[in-house]
């Protein structure tokens, strides 16, 4: 009868305390008390099976590799440029960055509307058939070519500024040539134009502390 | 200079990676995993007993745990919900191998009662005490019936108290203490065997290799 009471309390409470009668009957029955034994030698036996193991690089590889597939991760792609300085110096100049802005826009607008190429011969694809050029927004693209100009105005400042700045300038450009392409290419893709603008921001934040260290006033 | 990253996932609290994870942030998906994957890798290969299988089921369980990520209110633990996927996504696995299983509502297997003590498995001459090693464990482990296997590794190996089992495997708490009665039962019967069949050995290699049909 106690041999069944053991079972029933294992099974119940596989690692409670012994009631005081069925300790009394493990001392007088050796099957029970090989039981109660085996069942302790496998519990404490199993302290040596480690309850964490390292799995191989690859897994996690795997795993990231399907969530992005599955676009479960959002990686940003593009690197912003610095916006302490120049953010700080295009902020300051209120006119001056209106201005810069403003012709952003026109040419994110027009990207939007036409597709059109390289930021250099703007003036020469537009065509007035599809769009007329409102006279304050060909204002505003010559000032931009008159700010990229106005860099060869560091040179009387500092000349190690312009070769910096010009070398930035022409990576600045090359990033949004390849943005251009990309909008071109995919002009339903809202993301290419998105990086586009970004582009064009950047470009905008690099004339504008060259602008503030160079000769020209700002405009 | 580029714009400023997570890049120390080493500092987020499991919230916040929690929480910055639903927003799809790479990083935090990183540093659940960090926080995680030893003990569902560890689950998972000793419920299938092969580092391939494991691999694939632990690489499964994250995947799952990614994707419903957005679900998660904090009702439960997250590392309770994160070993429910695991124990499902190993079960699953079992079960479309045609292992038998055990249900947790199973009482016992078939043709096997559990009663008073085995008398007819071996008494005190056949003790496991000082002869449960390692290896054989394992190999035992890896012979019980999933269900049974399911409750004996989360309690006994990784430490799940019978309550928080009894969510990971949506039974009761009574339910999760029968069953890993009955896995240590069955566990003796197994490592018996296996005692049994070394002496066996032993005794045939003791007569000089006359081993051969007995």
């Amino acid at each position: 009868m106690l041999c069944h009471e053991l079972e029933n309390m294992l099974s119940q409470e596989p690692d409670g305390a012994m009631p005081p009668a069925l300790a009394e009957h493990l001392k007088v029955c050796a099957d029970c008390r090989a039981l109660a034994a085996d069942l302790e030698a496998i519990r404490l036996g199993s302290f040596d099976l480690p309850a964490e193991e390292e799995p191989p690089a690859r897994v996690w590889a795997q795993i990231r590799l399907q969530l992005e597939a599955e676009g479960l991760i959002r990686e940003p792609r593009f690197e912003r440029a610095p916006r302490s300085s120049a953010g700080w110096v295009f902020f300051q100049r209120p006119a001056f960055a209106g201005t810069i802005l403003g012709l952003l826009l026109l040419a994110a607008g027009l990207v939007g509307v036409r597709g059109v190429g390289t930021r250099s011969n703007l003036n020469a694809e537009w065509n007035p058939a599809i769009q007329p050029m409102q006279p304050e927004a060909t204002q505003q693209v010559a000032s931009l070519d008159a700010s990229e100009a106005g860099i060869e105005s560091l040179q009387q400042v500092d000349p190690g500024v312009q070769v910096v700045f010009k070398r930035d300038l022409a990576l600045v450009d090359n990033a949004i040539s390849t943005c251009e392409k990309s909008v071109r290419e995919q002009p339903d893709n809202d993301l290419a134009r998105e990086y586009l603008y970004d582009a064009y921001q950047q470009k905008a934040q690099l004339l504008a502390v060259a602008m503030d260290r160079g000769a020209l006033g700002g405009r | 200079m580029p714009r400023t990253r997570r890049s120390d996932t080493g500092e987020l609290s499991e919230s916040d990676a929690i929480r910055l994870a639903q927003q799809g942030d790479p990083a935090a998906f990183e540093r659940i995993y960090q926080l995680h994957n030893r003990r569902v890798y560890a689950l998972c290969l000793r419920m299938v007993g092969n580092t391939a299988e494991a691999e694939d089921l632990a690489q499964e369980a994250f995947l799952q745990l990614f994707r419903k990520i957005g679900t998660f209110r904090g009702e439960s633990a997250f590392s309770t919900w994160l070993h429910r996927l695991s124990v499902n996504v190993v079960l699953m696995k079992l079960r479309k191998k045609s292992l038998p299983e055990t249900s947790l509502e199973e009482q016992t297997e078939p043709d096997e009662e559990i009663g008073g003590p085995r008398k007819d498995v071996g008494g005190p001459d056949l003790l496991l005490t000082g002869s449960v090693d390692r290896v054989n464990l394992q190999r035992a482990i890896e012979q019980l019936p999933p269900g049974y296997k399911s409750v004996f590794v989360l309690h006994d190996i990784q430490g799940y108290e019978h309550n928080e089992i009894a969510q990971i495997m949506s039974c009761s708490i009574g339910n999760s203490k029968s069953q890993l009665h009955k896995a240590r039962m069955r566990l003796r019967e197994l490592l018996q065997e296996t005692l049994r069949d070394q002496a066996r050995q032993q005794r045939q290699a003791a007569r000089g290799g006359s081993a051969g049909t007995d």
